[in-house]
């Protein structure tokens, strides 16, 4: 099989469990850096001059928790208004959700609780959310406050950390908070969609044959 | 070659009653008494002596006025050296094949000697009883032994048996010698002979890779020597052993000493493959290297300089690593003062050393340093400065612009009535594009590109051709998933549309 390129390393099926995939989708204004965080996670990358996207980009990173294998199938939309449209095909079906803000842009902060109550209504009900104030390197021009995001956070039950894409601040951190809330196995994902968490491999080893003699 | 009747005659042989004279003057006079009546064969044989004499005799630079008076007196000796000399060059006869089906014969009878040995050996060590009673009717049931009564001296040294010198046998061939002609085959010496060759050379091979030294000891051409020479020394403790007699024991040997000449992989070898494999760990890792260290050296924030740091280090520990080993390969074996290394071999390591600094200075040398914390920063403060200022100059050559496209349009009486500019930095460029792509004529492009869902699908299709082309059948399957539910929605969307209008 191709190499899957990534820092993240790669399941050793003697040791790993189990292997879940999952859904993201990231959402958030123009120019508050989804691209540019998702490049870090995947790639190690970060790009001055980061193109703005057109549609939604489509990525995939493998983060390794102690007995699971979490692969994530990225979908970084475009935060230009006019791809708004494109945006449930997108959050419809995933099991989690960056939404990001520009910690120096008021506005990009107030769009990013549009998204949370557009997701809370229409979005799978245990879709895990996450809130990330990205450009946190600038914080000598800081616009949000630290602690408001982070009450408004606690109060909608959203994970929350202040990132940086050009610094990797917080970019790794904030997938695997998100890796490690989410649910693992079928019985605990929610109703509805079809590809949920989905678990794609039971391994010989584990303790469920009980009929195996050794071991 | 004569062959008549399967017999073969040679010598001084007169041909016509084809008898044997002895010597070339007797065979002349016989045929001038005996066979006078045949003047012409007479003179056709003289003349072929004096062709051959001359020529022989040509070729010693005599002049030519001198050859009768020295066949003369040569045939007075009765004795011509020239007959025994090298014939020139006439027939040509290649004995290859005879010499093969001679070499393979004897080939064949000492393989199947040596793997006759090896199977009998095979077979005395497997389950081979510790008991020396019980351990000695395990060996006669393998190997029959000769009547010890029927031997009256020992068949290599031909001296008698007595109290003092007993009789043995040899436990591969069963024949008798005495002790002194016979040796101890240590038991694990023996194992390792019979173990198939691919194991012998696994565990020859990691012996190599974690202890180079004793490999330089096996790899040495007198090893089986010291193999022979330990045996000997293990006489006296002959029960641990096997004992075998000397013709058994060189078969052995020698099938020992070529498996291990097949297998031998000198000490230098190891060294420059680990040199090489230095090598190419640096070379995968230098562009890289100079990638980053070029992007930080401009102040770009593309990588970080802590990997920087650390792939740097991984290239100076390389470069050591190089230096130290092909230094190591220098001077491998000058230590040994009777036989250092000389002629072709000190020419190899000599070059090898000259390939690995030569390497070094190309590759390594001249490889760029990073820039300090402190200057890093300072860079990026630069660069930071210098992209504010092409930014607002894009700002201003987008709007000088946009007022020339307005101004146009304003001339040609229209109003563009869909402008989305926002003051954002990063969408200036985009926009500006857009703005273009707006107003050219080509309708269709724009009607094809403006819609968001179509965008993505030709998006979704041309990821779709990507990750088919790196094999990703997972994320293909995303992506295709992705793109039927667009393409639905899409369709519904049209639907809409359509029904929208009809009403």
């Amino acid at each position: 099989m191709a190499n899957r390129g990534g820092p993240a390393q790669r399941p050793n099926p003697q040791t790993q469990g189990k292997i879940c995939q999952f859904k993201l989708v990231l959402l958030g204004e123009s120019a508050v850096g989804k691209s540019s965080l998702v490049l870090r996670f995947v790639k190690g990358q970060f790009h001055e001059y980061q193109e703005s996207t057109i549609g939604a980009a489509f990525l995939t990173q493998t983060v390794c928790l102690e007995d699971t294998t979490v692969k994530f199938e990225i979908w970084d939309t475009a935060g230009q208004e006019r791809y708004h449209s494109l945006a449930p095909m997108y959050y419809r079906g995933a099991q989690a959700a960056i939404i990001v803000y520009d910690i120096t842009n008021m506005d990009s902060f107030g769009r990013a609780k549009v998204w949370v109550k557009e997701l809370q209504r229409q979005a799978s009900p245990n879709i895990v959310i996450a809130l990330a104030g990205n450009k946190a390197d600038l914080a000598n021009s800081r616009a949000v406050e630290c602690e408001e995001a982070q009450t408004y956070a606690d109060e909608n039950g959203l994970l929350f950390m202040e990132t940086s894409a050009k610094t990797a601040k917080n970019v790794n951190e904030i997938f695997l908070a998100i890796a490690k809330k989410l649910p693992k196995n079928e019985q605990a994902s929610g109703a509805g969609s079809t590809n949920q968490g989905r678990r794609l491999q039971e391994l010989d080893g584990s303790p469920k044959a009980a009929g195996n003699c050794c071991k | 070659m004569a062959e008549g009747g399967g017999m073969v005659l040679e010598g001084f042989l007169c041909p016509v009653c084809k008898a044997d004279l002895g010597t070339a003057v007797k065979l002349l006079s016989h045929f001038e008494k005996e066979h006078n009546e045949d003047k012409d064969v007479l003179q056709a044989f003289k003349d072929l002596f004096g062709k051959a004499k001359k020529k022989i005799l040509k070729n010693e630079g005599l002049p030519s006025g001198d050859s009768d008076v020295s066949t003369k007196s040569r045939k007075v000796i009765g004795y011509s050296p020239s007959l025994y000399e090298p014939q020139c060059i006439g027939a040509i006869r290649s004995h290859t094949k005879l010499f093969a089906s001679v070499r393979s014969q004897h080939l064949e009878h000492y393989t199947v000697e040596t793997n006759k040995l090896l199977i009998r050996l095979d077979k005395i060590l497997r389950d081979l009883p510790s008991d020396p009673l019980k351990r000695k009717a395990h060996e006669q049931e393998v190997v029959p032994w000769v009547d010890e009564k029927m031997v009256r001296l020992c068949p290599s040294c031909s001296r008698s048996f007595h109290l003092a010198r007993r009789k043995h046998h040899c436990r591969l061939c069963g024949f008798v010698m005495c002790n002194d002609c016979s040796y101890s085959l240590n038991l694990d010496v023996a194992r390792k002979m019979t173990s198939p060759i691919t194991q012998a050379e696994a565990s020859s091979d990691t012996h190599g890779s974690s202890v180079p030294t004793p490999k330089l000891k096996r790899s040495n051409s007198s090893s089986s020597l010291n193999s022979v020479l330990s045996l000997v020394e293990g006489v006296h403790q002959i029960d641990t052993g096997l004992r075998v007699c000397n013709d058994c024991l060189r078969l052995l040997e020698s099938r020992e000493a070529l498996r291990e000449s097949r297998t031998a992989r000198p000490i230098l070898l190891q060294f420059y493959e680990r040199l090489r494999s230095y090598m190419q760990d640096a070379n995968q890792l230098l562009p890289t290297y100079i990638l980053m260290c070029n992007s930080l050296s401009c102040g770009e924030p593309t990588y970080q300089l802590k990997e920087a740091q650390t792939l740097w280090g991984k290239l100076l520990r390389l470069a050591e690593h190089i230096d130290s080993l092909s230094k190591k390969i220098l001077v491998l074996g000058s230590a040994d003062t009777e036989n250092p290394p000389r002629g072709r071999a000190l020419l190899l390591q000599q070059q090898i050393r000259a390939a690995a600094t030569a390497f070094l200075r190309n590759e390594m040398l001249g490889l760029p340093t990073l820039p300090t914390e402190a200057k890093y920063l300072e860079m990026q403060e630069q660069r930071r400065q210098e992209l504010k200022a092409r930014i607002q100059q894009e700002q201003m050559e987008a709007m000088a612009s946009m007022q020339a496209q307005k101004q146009k349009i304003r001339e040609r009486g229209q109003e563009p009535s869909r402008i989305t500019y926002t003051k954002d930095r990063d969408n200036v460029h985009q926009d500006t594009v857009l703005l273009d792509a707006g107003w050219t004529p080509d309708t269709a492009r724009l009607f094809s590109t403006d819609d968001p869902m179509v965008q993505q699908m030709n998006n979704l299709k041309h990821y779709i051709k990507e990750a088919k082309l790196a094999h990703k059948v997972d994320e293909v399957e995303a992506l295709e998933r992705n793109l039927e539910e667009l393409q639905e929605e899409y369709w519904r969307q049209q639907e809409q549309k359509r029904q929208e209008s009809d009403s």
